[in-house]
């Protein structure tokens, strides 16, 4: 494939030091990890840090690529956890806010937005007003794939927590999204 | 990883909208991760140009020695050769215009067109040949006697020795003299000059021929203006730890050429190569806004209690300067003690500094001339040497720009400035057009790029190396 050729020649250029390679990658995945970055962050200003440790992680830590998976693959690995670490040094910071009053939905009511359905800046709007060890585990589960018991392991919480964490993200994203529809 | 969750609807169409979408990140975003990143290969860069310097002096110079020691003992073929032009009896208006009189013989003490004046300074140069082509036979004699040597030594001055050709270079001699058959009646005539006068004949008059002009000794001095102009500083190294935006960004607010004015001395060695030693002294004076980001959060607390003093915080953060490295320390409160701002509160924070620096820049370089004529050109490398004679750092101004955050009131910034270390070590390369507008004034302009290998403050720490671009206009008087 001619873009992962693309990405190796840019990749060994990086890894000399090459900064006009450095450069070429930022520009290839700094939309699509900006997006991601959004979906972490409680606001754009977070967002943009997550994003500026994010390639600087990337581009240090590069050496460890071992190019038998996709690149992409490998740089949303990276930015997944240093919003994570982020995330965490924030929980620090800022005790936890319980989820109170949200009242867990049927998760198979079939949604149905039609014509207004919700743009993907509407959505991440949402999704920034979770605190933000709910949004992490929204966007482990949902957006990144990961099982349970892999987001207890990464989140250093339980499995039943991850579930419930879940539950509540999505009751509560629900209610979010019923009332910025119905305004 | 699961790919095969079991979504609800809500979550698949978070999902599906999210998956694929792509943000534009803010425009700066490179610039801040460029200020992050480490620079290792700008070491090996700097390496690679102090080998290359290194490699550069020491093949120019090699150069040198080989063209000063080489033996001159054959002149090229092309080589321009002195006649002894002397009127003939029966036609005293017509010089001779035929065979060089110079020794091809090799000579150790002078160069080989020092060779070819007349040994005996009886005449000076009226016409000028060039020697015959190159032939099987005469290359069999240029490299001991050439047969019309003999013969000159012979007709030319009868006081001379005679010759000690052999039979076959009589038989040469012979078949010169048919050649030339008006040469063989030339009468030698007597003429004296001394040094830097004219020559006169016997009867008193003055030749009017070519005035003898006394040889450069290949030195020159000349003044020099050089306006550099050096980019944007490149950003610090960021100081280590956890901060996300640590470094100040410098932004000069007075962005304009630096005049230097200096002295170059210079020696020719051989030929088209001579080497040149400059001083040139500038004095800079640099405005800059440093502007700072960072949350609130990340300074630390300041000791002591009492309500509201938790939300104090103490900063430090290190300047891009030129000449030295300044570290701003500097406290921040909340504008109002009833609403403590939280951790995460940006904070932009903008100093306006002054920067003032004495420098002499002492270049030795290796110059190597193109063409000939007038306006010829002039190739120089070589390296540089930065005297950072004086130098000082004021902060003017520093400004809060988020409504709820404040400078602390009664605590003033304070400013660590440790200067660069005095001597610095750099690169010089020019290419220069000359003009030599009198015999001994030659004007020359030339673009410069100079730079430095590394720069350290006192303390050891790194700073940056900014490369200059700029013009160099020199006035020179050789003799």
């Amino acid at each position: 494939m001619d873009g992962e050729h693309t990405d190796k020649a840019e990749i060994e250029a990086c890894l000399r030091g090459d900064r006009r390679a450095q450069r070429a990658l930022f520009e290839r995945y700094k939309a699509k990890m900006f997006a991601l970055c959004l979906r972490y962050a409680a606001s754009r200003t977070e967002a943009e840090d997550i994003c500026q440790e994010g390639f600087v992680r990337a581009f240090r830590d590069l050496g460890r690529f071992d190019g038998r998976g996709a690149f992409e693959g490998w740089l949303r690995q990276v930015f997944v956890h240093t919003a994570l670490q982020h995330i965490e040094k924030q929980r620090r910071r800022i005790p936890t806010v319980e989820l109170d009053g949200t009242e867990v939905a049927d998760e198979n009511e079939a949604d149905s937005f039609g014509e207004d359905a919700p743009t993907a800046e509407h959505l991440i709007r949402l999704l920034q007003q979770l605190p933000p060890g709910f949004r992490a585990v929204f966007n482990l589960y949902v957006l990144e794939g990961y099982s349970h018991p892999e987001i207890a392991e990464i989140l250093g919480i339980s499995v039943d927590t991850s579930k419930s964490q879940l539950s509540r993200d999505k009751a509560h994203l629900r209610r979010l999204l019923e009332e910025s529809l119905v305004q | 990883m699961e790919d095969n969750h079991q979504l609800d609807p809500l979550a698949q169409y978070f999902r599906q909208t999210l998956h694929t979408h792509e943000a534009e990140p803010p425009a700066d975003l490179w610039e801040r991760v460029e200020a992050d990143l480490p620079q290792p290969r700008q070491a090996s860069l700097r390496q690679g140009w102090i080998a290359a310097a290194i490699l550069l002096l020491v093949a120019l110079s090699l150069a040198l020695l080989v063209i000063r020691y080489l033996p001159q003992g054959t002149p090229p073929a092309e080589a321009v050769s002195a006649v002894v032009a002397l009127p003939e009896q029966s036609h005293p208006s017509t010089l001779a215009r035929e065979e060089p009189e110079c020794s091809t013989a090799p000579n150790e003490d002078a160069p080989s067109r020092k060779a070819c004046r007349p040994a005996d300074r009886l005449l000076p140069t009226t016409s000028l040949h060039r020697r015959p082509p190159r032939s099987r036979e005469f290359s069999a004699f240029e490299t001991a006697s050439p047969p019309y040597a003999s013969f000159y030594s012979k007709e030319v001055s009868s006081e001379s020795p005679p010759s000690e050709s052999s039979g076959d270079m009589a038989e040469e001699e012979k078949g010169w003299r048919s050649a030339i058959p008006r040469l063989t009646t030339i009468t030698p005539v007597p003429v004296r000059q001394g040094r830097n006068e004219m020559p006169t004949f016997p009867g008193g008059e003055s030749l009017s021929l070519v005035r003898p002009m006394r040889p450069f000794s290949g030195w020159s001095i000349g003044v020099c203006l050089f306006y550099r102009y050096e980019p944007l500083v490149p950003p610090q190294t960021p100081i280590t730890g956890t901060l996300l935006r640590p470094v100040f960004v410098g932004r000069p607010q007075d962005v304009r050429p630096v005049p230097a004015l200096g002295v170059r001395i210079s020696k020719q060695m051989s030929g088209r190569w001579s080497v040149a030693l400059g001083a040139l002294y500038s004095e800079t004076t640099r405005t800059t806004q440093h502007i700072g980001r960072f949350r609130f959060g990340e300074g630390r607390p300041l000791p002591g209690g009492g309500p509201g003093h938790s939300w104090r915080r103490e900063f430090s953060y290190q300047l891009n300067t030129y000449a030295g490295s300044a570290t701003v320390d500097f406290r921040m409160e909340p504008t109002g003690s009833l609403d403590p701002s939280p951790q995460t509160e940006p904070v932009v924070v903008r100093a306006l500094a002054m920067e003032y620096a004495q420098v002499l820049k002492v270049p030795l370089v290796v110059s190597y001339t193109v063409g000939s004529g007038r306006l010829r050109g002039v190739l120089r490398a070589g390296v540089a040497a930065d005297l950072l004679l004086k130098s000082d750092f004021r902060l003017t101004s520093l400004s809060s720009e988020n409504a709820r955050l404040r400078l602390m009131a009664g605590s003033n910034p304070t400013i660590r400035w440790v200067s660069a270390r005095p001597l610095s070590m750099g690169y010089w390369v020019s290419a220069a057009a000359a003009y030599r507008c009198h015999r001994h004034l030659e004007l020359s302009i030339e673009p410069v790029l100079t730079g430095l290998f590394s720069r350290r403050d006192n303390q050891g720490n790194a700073l940056p190396t900014p490369a200059a671009v700029g013009v160099q206009g020199t006035l020179s008087y050789r003799w």
